[in-house]
Parts: structure tokens; C-alpha cells; sequence
């Protein structure tokens, strides 16, 4: 006889947490929820409202998880509901302004040079961006929405989207050459005293 | 040292797409606490309902006017068991005529004529119809339980021509209380009075209707018995859920008194 069920697989998981069973909810949460923190840290810019965010899309997912059809990956279901529930935050607490901005001066490249600019630096370089900037960056080239689905999601339109976007890349590329330079002037001042 | 020229929108989903930030271990506990406050929402909510619904009776069951614990009393329905509705005319009233009627009859008018008219004519109907059925229902459980009632009230079909207004009096004793078995102590409480509206000044005949609360129950129980609300007058309902329901507020009630 089988008391304990044994749970080997993703499959086995989302089973075993569509039975509601606490031990097989804590496992898909560890499992996850790194990564989703990571996502509501870089769309809240704070670890106090991305928490709230985590626990709320997480409640969510425990919730509705008996409605995931198996269709796609689950980790994109889960990112899904993560990156909603942010965007459902932001728009409640009216964080998120959005200015029509001129796209015609921003469409520039945006290719920088690095290589030592890690995930750390760089989350704190989209925390320093506006709430506005940094959503529809965040949609756009990490998540991968296209400017149809934000202006749909964020209620803007496709332009506002567009020059919100390169309004974020102009000054993000601004600040890893700010880093850069800073970094080169360290490095040539070292090997200079050497 | 050669650095990569990149996009920046690579740049970023490269090293953030997957960042994994740890959040603090209160995150959890946070989960499973708005789990179990959620959980008992979901008592909360029938215990609510049932409240509300007890509540809604009692203030229902208490805000009745004397007219309306006549007509509930005329109006009792099947199957609801504690109760039971007779009713008893004097014999000398077998030829029960209104004023009313006699006035029309008199002036050759069609007592229908006026929408006033048909609407109580409609009404008394309704009353008959519903008297009738109930006696006939009582008749028949009478039957069935005659050896365990030794008190049990008798059945006396009427043909009742009633009209005017229903008032609350004192119980009348007549011969056929006597007659029938039926004592003043028994029907102390239960018993109603049809009459013309102008029957104290007036020549018109008069009928009694008494009605008797229970079959074997004392005169207090009868006495303190409270109407049901007209609304529930109706036949007894088919789902088994609300019959139930019907069951289980009707065992509150009990309990409360």
C-alpha cells in the first residue's frame, strides 16, 4: 500500500497542488519562487511591494492552478499570473504615468559595449528608471510582449508605448556608459600606479 | 580586454530574464495565512445566510396584525403538521346571507359590477377554495390518526358565504361545540369570528367559524402558537433542499422558544 504519493516530476507536482496538498505547494514554491521575485522586484523597484506582489500571485496560483491545461510551459503559466498581478499593482496604486513622448528622437541605436556588468548591477539600474519606463522595458525586452499587448494590458496606446520604450533604453545606455567610464578610469588609474 | 558591442534589449533579458532574487521567508507563511483566512470565509458565508434567514422570520412572525393571524389561520397549508384548520358553522346558519348580497339580490344589481367587488369576491374565493382543501386534508389525517387523538377537534364541512371583515374574538360556545365533542377549554384561543362588517347594528345573519390550532394539543400550546407568514401559504415545496432548509429554520424556531 502506498501512503506517501511520490512526486518525481512537474506533473506530479501540479497534480499533487491541484489536490491541494501544503507539502506539494511548498515544493512548487521553492522551486519558483526565486525567479518570480525577480520579476516583481524589477516591475515594483522595491523588495517591501514585490513581496506583497509574490504573495498575492502566489495565492492566485494555488487558486486557479486546477484550471492549467498543460498547454505550455507551467513556468510561463506562473510568470504569467506573477507579471499580472505587478502590473494590477502598479495600476492600483496609480504608479504608473504615461506621457506621450516624441518616438521620432529615440529611435537611435542602442548598442552598448560591456562585459563586466552583472544581473545585480543591472537590476539596479532599471530600479533607478521611472515606474512608467521601467514597465514597458520590462514587458518589452525581457518578457517579450509586443507594443499591441502592452498598450492593451497598460490601457495606452502602441506610440506612447514605443516612446516610453526607447525613453528607458536612452537612459539605461546612458547610465552603463556612465559605469563604464567609471570603470575604465578605475582600471587605467590602477594600472597608471602600478 | 574586448568588450561585446550588444543590444541593450539583449543585454538585459540575458542576465535578468532568469535573476532569481531570494524573498524573505515571511513570504510563505504570508501565502498560507491568506489561505486559511480565505477558508473561513467559506463557513462564514452559509452561516450568514442562515442567520439572516432566521432573523427575517422571527421579524416577520412578530410584525402580523390581528388580520393577518386570521387569514394565516384560514390559509394554513398542507403538510406543515403542527397545525391544523376546522371550521364549524352554527346550524341555524345553514342559509348564510350577507347584507351586502341581500342589497344587491334586492336591487336586481350584479354584485360583480364594481372592480371592488370582484376583487373581494376573488378573495373569498381563494379563502373557500383553500378551506375546503385544507379540511379535506385535515379530514383525511384525522382518519388516519383517529385512535391517538382522543381530544381531536370534529370536521365540519361549510359552505361559508363570507364577507366583510375578520376579527379575533373571544370563543363563542354553541350547541355544536357540545355536540361535537368539543370544549370551550380546547378551543380557548383558536377561535375566530366571521362577520358582516355592520353585524353588530345590523339584521343580517351572522355565522361563527372556530378555528381549533392542533390536534391534541393543550389551550396554552393553541394560545401561543404564532401565525405563518402568508407568503409560505402555499403547497409544500417540491425541491428536497428547501424542504430541508424549511425543516431545519423551523427547528431553530422551536429551539428559540
Amino acid at each position: 500500500m502506498r501512503f506517501f504519493s511520490k512526486i518525481d516530476t512537474e506533473q506530479d507536482l501540479i497534480a499533487a497542488c491541484q489536490k491541494g496538498k501544503t507539502s506539494a505547494q511548498r515544493l512548487l514554491y521553492d522551486k519558483h519562487s526565486k525567479k518570480m521575485f525577480g520579476i516583481c522586484l524589477r516591475y515594483m523597484g522595491n523588495a517591501f511591494e514585490a513581496e506583497d506582489v509574490l504573495v498575492m500571485a502566489f495565492t492566485r496560483i494555488f487558486e486557479h492552478i486546477g484550471s492549467y491545461k498543460h498547454e505550455g510551459s507551467f513556468e510561463g503559466w506562473i510568470r504569467k499570473i506573477v507579471v499580472n498581478e505587478a502590473l494590477g499593482q502598479l495600476r492600483k496604486k496609480g504608479r504608473v504615468h504615461f506621457e506621450e513622448l516624441e518616438t521620432a528622437d529615440y529611435n537611435g541605436h542602442f548598442d552598448v559595449q560591456t562585459d563586466r556588468l552583472g544581473a545585480d548591477e543591472l537590476m539596479q539600474l532599471i530600479k533607478k528608471l521611472p515606474d512608467g519606463y521601467r514597465t514597458v522595458f520590462s514587458m518589452y525586452a525581457i518578457e517579450g510582449y509586443s507594443h499591441q499587448e502592452i498598450a492593451d494590458k497598460l490601457g495606452i496606446s502602441e506610440g506612447t508605448s514605443k516612446s516610453q520604450l526607447n525613453r528607458a533604453r536612452a537612459q539605461l545606455k546612458e547610465a552603463i556608459e556612465a559605469l563604464e567610464n567609471r570603470d575604465q578610469l578605475f582600471f587605467s588609474t590602477s594600472t597608471n600606479s602600478h | 580586454m574586448t568588450k561585446q558591442n550588444i543590444h541593450i534589449d539583449r543585454l538585459f533579458k540575458d542576465k535578468l530574464s532568469h535573476h532569481e532574487v531570494a524573498p524573505s521567508s515571511k513570504a510563505w507563511e504570508r501565502i498560507q495565512g491568506s489561505k486559511t483566512s480565505r477558508g473561513w470565509l467559506w463557513w462564514l458565508l452559509p452561516l450568514l445566510l442562515l442567520g439572516g434567514f432566521v432573523g427575517y422570520r422571527s421579524m416577520v412572525l412578530v410584525s402580523h396584525s390581528p388580520m393577518d393571524k386570521a387569514a394565516v389561520l384560514a390559509h394554513e397549508p398542507k403538510g406543515w403538521g403542527t397545525q391544523a384548520t376546522n371550521v364549524i358553522a352554527e346550524p341555524k346558519d345553514t342559509e348564510v346571507r350577507t347584507n351586502t348580497s341581500k342589497v344587491f339580490e334586492d336591487n336586481h344589481l350584479n354584485p360583480m359590477n364594481t372592480p371592488k367587488e370582484k376583487a373581494q369576491s376573488t378573495s373569498e374565493a381563494n379563502v373557500k377554495s383553500i378551506q375546503s382543501k385544507n379540511t379535506k386534508q385535515f379530514a383525511k389525517r384525522r382518519s388516519q390518526s383517529k385512535s391517538k387523538a382522543a381530544n381531536a377537534s370534529i370536521l365540519a364541512d361549510a359552505s361559508l358565504d363570507m364577507i366583510g371583515s375578520v376579527a379575533v374574538s373571544e370563543p363563542i360556545s354553541s350547541p355544536i361545540d357540545s355536540a361535537v365533542g368539543l370544549s370551550e377549554k380546547t378551543n380557548a384561543g383558536s377561535a375566530i369570528r366571521f362577520a358582516d362588517e355592520n353585524s353588530e347594528t345590523s339584521n343580517a345573519p351572522r355565522f361563527k367559524v372556530s378555528v381549533n390550532l392542533g390536534q391534541a394539543g393543550s389551550a396554552e400550546e393553541s394560545a401561543e402558537r404564532l401565525p405563518i407568514d402568508p407568503k409560505y401559504m402555499k403547497e409544500a415545496p417540491k425541491n428536497p433542499f428547501v424542504r430541508a432548509f424549511q425543516k431545519v429554520s423551523e427547528w431553530v424556531k422551536n429551539w428559540r422558544k
